[in-house]
């Protein structure tokens, strides 16, 4: 606080010192100080807090600083020199461009897939095969077997039609049923 | 011949160059270790922090911005070692000596600090007393005064290196300096405490 209240505030003067205001605020602080004794006591004051502060002297580090900074640097282990690979840019590019052919390639992939397994079409012959060759196994089995495996030949035929989407979209339940049950429906 | 930036050097170590670094540990490792030993005050943990600073930049030099001032970059690499450090300790403090906490939840624990016989010799009372002062002052506060006082950092980069304004470091400054002309009265006035 000041004491005519005419003076600059502490702050402004401490400001002023340190080259923290701007020009024309700077001007106006330094002609105040040139005429006012109590301004130039504060500013007298911080300059003496400096050169206390400047006793602080600075230290030196041991002789072997630089020797250990190598040695760390040295140790290194496998995870850095893996994460140093790929902080080059160019590496990190050619992760990436890695990463996404696999997703593009992947997304491919279960597209022809579904594609595929949506065309009504003959029944793949692997998977005929396949269930003509249990039933072959069951035949020698008991009869309950034998009919589970002529169960399972059926819906294998079947599969195509039952993954067929557009025509399960259309299907009509009524349709199926009996005119007769149709009746007794309503 | 002309004397590299610390620019220059940075982005000759991100291109592979061990001499660049070489040169940025010699130039920097006086300052570091003493940033350190001002803002943690034990000689031991300033060098370990210093060295861990240097591993630091090394580690991260492909993603060093040029736009940056390296300087910048670096105390904001150790202004955060150094507080971690700084609220590790206190919490270890905490942790062993419950008993002496008082109510004063946001005031700095000043650290206990023991020097050897030999820093006991070495260290003049006065210094000392400065010592104690700024280490009781409140973590980013001291980062300020130590930054500016001790390594010429000038406001307009302190307030990057602590990510905050500039109105806000100059009046963080201000109330520091202030704190430590009180601190400091006796000394100002030529006598000791």
């Amino acid at each position: 606080m000041s004491e005519n209240g005419k003076c600059v505030e502490r702050e402004k003067i401490f400001a002023f010192r340190h080259h923290m205001l701007e020009p024309a605020e700077e001007a106006e602080v330094r002609h105040h100080l040139d005429v006012c004794g109590n301004c130039q006591r504060i500013s007298a004051g911080y300059e003496r807090l400096e050169r206390v502060l400047d006793e602080w002297k600075a230290v030196h580090p041991s002789p072997q600083f630089d020797a250990l900074v190598k040695e760390a640097l040295a140790r290194r282990g496998p995870w850095e020199s893996f994460r140093t690979l790929f902080a080059f840019p160019a590496a990190r590019a050619l992760a990436m461009a890695t990463v996404a052919l696999f997703v593009v390639g992947g997304s491919l992939l279960v597209y022809q897939f579904r594609r595929d397994s949506r065309h009504v079409g003959p029944v793949p012959s692997a998977t005929v095969n396949h269930a003509a060759a249990s039933t072959n196994m069951t035949l020698t089995g008991s009869p309950g077997q034998a009919l589970l495996a002529e169960e399972e030949l059926k819906m294998y035929q079947e599969l195509a039609v039952l993954e067929d989407y557009d025509m399960l979209e259309s299907f009509d339940v009524l349709s199926e049923i009996p005119a007769g049950k149709k009746k007794l429906a309503n | 011949m002309a004397i590299d930036s610390d620019l220059e050097l940075m982005l000759r170590v991100r291109s592979g160059d061990a001499e660049s670094f070489d040169l940025l540990l010699c130039r920097y490792r006086i300052p570091l270790v003493n940033f350190f030993w001002r803002m943690v005050h034990d000689r031991a943990l300033a060098e370990d922090l210093a060295q861990e600073v240097f591993l630091r930049v090394y580690r991260a030099r492909h993603r060093y911005q040029a736009e940056a001032r390296f300087t910048t970059w670096l105390y904001r690499i150790a202004t955060n070692l150094a507080l971690n450090a700084i609220r590790d300790r206190r919490l270890a403090e905490s942790r062993t000596e419950p008993a002496e906490k008082d109510g004063a939840a946001t005031a700095r624990v000043v650290p206990d600090l023991k020097p050897t016989a030999e820093q006991q010799l070495i260290l003049s009372d006065r210094e000392r007393i400065i010592r104690r002062a700024v280490a009781a002052l409140p973590e980013r506060q001291c980062a300020a005064v130590v930054l500016h006082k001790y390594h010429d950092v000038d406001y307009r980069h302190i307030a990057k290196v602590l990510e905050i304004s500039e109105s806000a470091v100059k009046s963080l400054l201000f109330r520091a300096y202030e704190t430590l002309r009180e601190r400091l009265e006796p000394l100002l006035k030529g006598g000791q405490l």
